[in-house]
């Protein structure tokens, strides 16, 4: 079975390992068989500071895939600002593009504004491969099965209970998404 | 053999073979000579090897390559590859636009992805550099310059234009034209709001 290839920012990682507390939902996602995980170095080093991240580190390194040996980032960095930069937003992106150039078939996530802006503005090829952590989630219940029902559920309510940035409504949307489908 | 090892003669080939493929990448011309040399800048950052090959110097507009120049306007290896026209533009006089590859650099063009294409990095190189062309093609001198000097503030040491346009009214209105077409994002608008020269 071809691998679904996703590239995403270091938001996706650290809100499973950290926000919401829940590494074993992230370890169903990895080891589930259906993705592959394209991770450039300066999102690894933002997930490595992560003091959970021993939690998915071997499961991850089985299905990782590493870009070549190019600084992705450095094509779109005059277009982030300097705190985006330091997330490793920028190398998403510049990884995102040369994929999408090549042709080759991805899911994005990402979920800080500014870079989704930019994707929604300048980058309509890449928008439609684009989604958030929570449509993610979503996708990994509806589309994966990876997660049943209520553990989607579980999920995006510790999502709406933590840290991590996401607007109510959105998770509202996404819930009723959940609830729909499959049925 | 390492790219550090490479004779003159060497290098001053790669770097005409390096200026067919990302002006040949994309059909159309590169804008001006401001963007081609930016635009191998910002290629010679994401492949560091490159800055073995290409050298670059702090410029009055910025970062230039006296290599990149010889190349575009006397190729030894790949002789009448290129044509441009010379132009006054606003901020910058006798100004090289509209750089493209002729009949015989085209034809130069498709025999080094004939040879090349096999190799995965390779085509990656040529993915990267299509990147590039999208993305800053577009924007005009003084957007392209405004980026480059708020990003890369070590090379505008000689830049004679770089206070001008840096002041705060046309900084700001550069920025939130960049803006409002969804060129940058919301946190490099405000930091170029924010930017002292």
């Amino acid at each position: 079975m071809t691998k679904v290839e996703v590239i995403s920012d270091s938001t996706f990682y650290i809100c499973f390992l950290d926000d919401i507390g829940y590494p074993e939902g992230l370890k169903k996602i990895i080891s589930s068989g259906e993705f592959k995980f394209v991770i450039g170095p300066v999102v690894e080093n933002e997930i490595g500071k992560s003091p959970n991240y021993h939690f998915i580190k071997s499961d991850l390194s089985k299905v990782r895939e590493k870009p070549l040996s190019f600084n992705y980032g450095e094509i779109v960095r005059p277009f982030l600002g300097i705190d985006e930069i330091k997330k490793g937003e920028h190398e998403v992106i510049g990884i995102a593009i040369v994929y999408h150039l090549k042709g080759k078939d991805f899911i994005l996530i990402l979920d800080e504004d500014g870079p989704r802006s930019i994707i929604e503005k300048k980058l309509s090829g890449i928008k439609s491969k684009m989604t958030g952590t929570v449509g993610f989630i979503s996708r990994c219940y509806c589309q994966y099965l990876i997660y049943d029902k209520e553990e989607a559920i579980d999920i995006l309510e510790r999502i709406r209970n933590s840290k991590f940035r996401v607007q109510s409504h959105i998770i509202d949307r996404i819930l009723h998404k959940i609830k729909r489908c499959g049925s | 053999m390492a790219w550090s090892d490479l004779t003159p003669e060497e290098r001053e080939l790669l770097i005409e073979q390096y200026l067919i493929l990302l002006i040949g990448i994309v059909d159309t011309p590169v804008p001006t000579n401001l963007h081609l040399h930016k635009e191998f800048f910002i290629l010679h950052n994401v492949a560091p090897d490159l800055s073995e090959v290409i050298k670059f110097e702090k410029h009055m507009y910025g970062p230039y390559s006296p290599d990149l120049n010889e190349a575009l306007k006397n190729p030894a290896y790949y002789p009448e590859a290129f044509e441009f026209y010379v132009k006054d533009l606003p901020l910058v006089k006798r100004m090289i636009v509209e750089i493209s590859l002729t009949p015989k650099g085209k034809a130069a063009f498709r025999k080094l992805l004939k040879e090349y294409s096999h190799a995965e990095p390779f085509r990656e190189f040529l993915a990267i550099a299509k990147a590039i062309r999208l993305m800053y093609d577009p924007l005009n001198v003084e957007e392209l310059l405004l980026l480059i000097y708020s990003t890369f503030k070590d090379w505008t040491k000689y830049s004679s234009i770089y206070k001008s346009l840096m002041a705060p009214s046309r900084r700001k209105h550069l920025a939130y034209e960049l803006y409002k077409k969804g060129i940058i994002s919301k946190s490099k608008y405000q930091e170029l709001l924010e930017a002292t020269p």
